[in-house]
């Protein structure tokens, strides 16, 4: 569903952000990509989001080149940031309903948008409640409540945990493990090594542009992930 | 997409105190500008009908009062209404004196001058539709719902269209609405005649409000993705919106000022003493015989005087408008006030009409005083019709402005379609 074929990234003044990486993603898996900050995890992000094109190879979203066909590799994927935002004039329900109709989806009721605010454990009396209002917590909610509106086969995540309480992102994976249940491909950039344990069907670990290690929840069952990362932080790349 | 954009940029601009705020003064501006406009109009009908009066009473005094009508759309931009509309004394001897200001009441509002649709559209509908714009792009970048609404499968050119449509709409229905409620009120008043002459020019006026407003707009837009921060677009769009509605008129003045220099009007007045003090004394020196000295010749001096000055001013003049289109507000101020008829273009075709009338008049006006002498005609006035208004410059205007608004349009769009949402 979500795919990097030599994904290569170099910015006008010289930077190489990403180096040929590849990596594939199933429909029912969350992959985790770990990194330090400028590693490339938004660079690649932002590759399969079309911001940015790529310098050389490819990132595909169901077979779909996004820097080909962009509008058309929009259609299967939502996307959540770091820091959800969202239009602080409108309430809960009418950030939804304008997502909703931004993702194709016209038809949905008030009741529709109630139910979905529902799955993402928001309360009832900030359905109709100004996002001026919401706390980062309940802003990331909507995120997510977003992109199951969207109802996209890929969901792509930018350290979507980053600044949330522990209760917080406790409740965020939670949501997580809902989207992967209903079969999503999830792409999720993150420092996060104690969230990635808990979520991650496989993670990649970026260094400098290259993804230098990639493991399967069951290879991570028997390695330290932690002690991994450090070790790759801390080594020169090959 | 395009509309789905435009709603919700509407509805965001709809809900916000920026919106609230920026509105109620507009509204509150717009009501008493009408309402002291239409007060002072009615003021300056009085004193017009009170001079007219006398105008006719003079038949044995020497010259005769020239009164021009104060024009009713004066009320929507006043321009040089004011000093048009003085009295004018037109004598065979000392040619054409425009009078000083009317009645004490006037001083009143020449201290707090009123401002008129023309100044309220010029200054605040320009800096409303800058802060509506500035924050277009880079704030939605800053609150990451750039990259959110960029997420989903929309091109950056519907998205620009429907924050141009959705933003524009939010600053001109309401403004419209406002001005028609004013419009119905001044309409409903007595003593102000609103023909359908009038409400052709009013209407071109609101175009031209509209293509200066959206201008202003798109500017805020261009200015909003090129800047990396909200607060460094309000920067720049604060310091472009006073450059354009405040300096560059200024500067373009006294730049054609520069190149084209005119005599000022003490010289002018000078020039003109001579001429006549040397008349009068060829005149009396051949005890009236020599008609070299006489007031005909007297009046072809002065009338050549005149006509050199005019034709120099007017260079001045197109000289100036010519620089200060760089400015819209410069260009939207000829626009209003050559179609309320209170424009350089009016100016100067009320000087040429009180030459003419002058010439026209210059046997009854010699003769005045004398046994049997004819009493010189009223003199008469009439605006220039809404169709001749328009060629007589406003058209040129419009096009500039349109053109203008349309460039920046294309800037904007082109700038938004490169905006880097990251």
């Amino acid at each position: 569903m979500i795919r990097a074929i030599d994904l290569t990234k170099r910015y006008e003044d010289g930077l190489l952000a990403l180096d040929t990486v590849n990596f594939q993603i199933k429909p029912g898996e969350v992959y985790c990509l770990l990194g330090a900050n400028g590693a490339g995890k938004t660079t690649t992000i932002n590759l399969f989001l079309n911001f940015i094109e790529p310098t050389t190879g490819q990132a595909l979203i169901n077979s779909i080149d996004c820097a080909r066909t962009p509008l058309e590799a929009k259609k299967y994927v939502s996307f959540v940031s770091e820091n959800v935002m969202l239009y602080g004039n409108f309430t809960a329900r009418q950030n939804l309903d304008f997502f909703a109709r931004l993702a194709g989806r016209r038809n949905m009721s008030r009741e529709d948008y109630y139910m979905v605010m529902r799955q993402v454990g928001l309360p009832e009396k900030a359905f109709e409640q100004r996002l001026k209002e919401f706390s980062k917590g309940m802003r990331q909610k909507l995120g997510i409540a977003i992109a199951l509106v969207k109802d996209a086969p890929a969901i792509l995540l930018d350290e979507p945990t980053a600044g949330l309480d522990p209760k917080a992102a406790a409740e965020f994976l939670e949501l997580l493990k809902k989207l992967r249940a209903q079969g999503k491909a999830v792409l999720m950039s993150t420092h996060d090594i104690f969230r990635t344990k808990e979520i991650a069907d496989r993670v990649g670990i970026l260094k400098e542009g290259r993804l230098v290690i990639e493991r399967t929840r069951a290879e991570l069952m028997m390695e330290d992930l932690e002690k991994l990362y450090l070790h790759y932080m801390q080594a020169g790349v090959a | 997409m395009t509309l789905l954009i435009a709603r919700k940029e509407l509805l965001d601009h709809l809900l916000s105190l920026k919106f609230h705020v920026c509105m109620a003064a507009m509204a509150v501006l717009l009501g008493l500008s009408g309402y002291v406009m239409y007060r002072d109009y009615q003021l300056r009908m009085e004193n017009y009908s009170v001079l007219r009066e006398r105008a006719r009473l003079r038949p044995g005094e020497m010259g005769v009062m020239a009164v021009v009508e104060p024009r009713p759309l004066a009320v929507f931009a006043k321009g040089l209404d004011e000093m048009m509309t003085r009295g004018y004394t037109v004598t065979a001897y000392a040619g054409i004196e425009a009078h000083t200001r009317q009645t004490p009441a006037e001083s009143l509002f020449a201290l707090f001058s009123p401002p008129d649709l023309l100044y309220i559209v010029k200054v605040l509908l320009s800096l409303i539709a800058l802060l509506f714009a500035y924050d277009a792009v880079s704030g939605e970048r800053e609150n990451g719902t750039l990259k959110l609404v960029l997420s989903a499968s929309i091109s950056r050119g519907q998205l620009v269209a429907g924050k141009m449509l959705g933003g524009l709409a939010a600053i001109t229905l309401p403004f419209l609405a406002v001005l028609g409620a004013a419009l119905l009120a001044l309409a409903t008043r007595p003593g102000i005649r609103l023909g359908s002459d009038e409400f052709q020019r009013l209407a071109v006026m609101v175009l031209a409000a509209l293509l200066y407003t959206a201008l202003f707009f798109a500017l805020g837009v261009l200015v909003s993705a090129m800047a990396r921060s909200s607060a460094g677009a309000l920067m720049i769009a604060l310091f472009l919106w006073a450059a354009l509605v405040f300096a560059v008129p200024n500067v373009g003045n006294l730049v054609a000022e520069q190149l084209r220099p005119l005599p000022s009007a003490e010289t002018q007045e000078m020039l003109r003493r001579q001429e006549f003090a040397k008349n009068r004394f060829l005149w009396i020196q051949s005890k009236g015989r020599d008609a070299a000295g006489g007031p005909e010749a007297f009046n072809r001096e002065y009338d050549r005087l005149i006509e050199d000055y005019r034709n120099r001013l007017d260079g001045t003049i197109e000289l100036s408008k010519a620089i200060c289109r760089v400015s819209p507000a410069a260009t939207l101020s000829y626009v209003f006030t050559d179609l309320a008829g209170t424009g350089l273009s009016e100016q100067r075709r009320l000087t040429r009409a009180l030459m003419d009338y002058k010439s026209r008049n210059l046997p009854a006006l010699i003769q005045q005083g004398g046994r049997d002498a004819p009493p010189p005609a009223v003199f008469e006035f009439a605006p220039a019709r809404a169709a001749e208004a328009l060629s007589g410059g406003v058209l040129l205007d419009l096009g500039v402005l349109a053109l203008s608004c349309a460039a920046v349009f294309a800037l904007a769009a082109f700038r938004c379609l490169r905006v880097d949402p990251r």
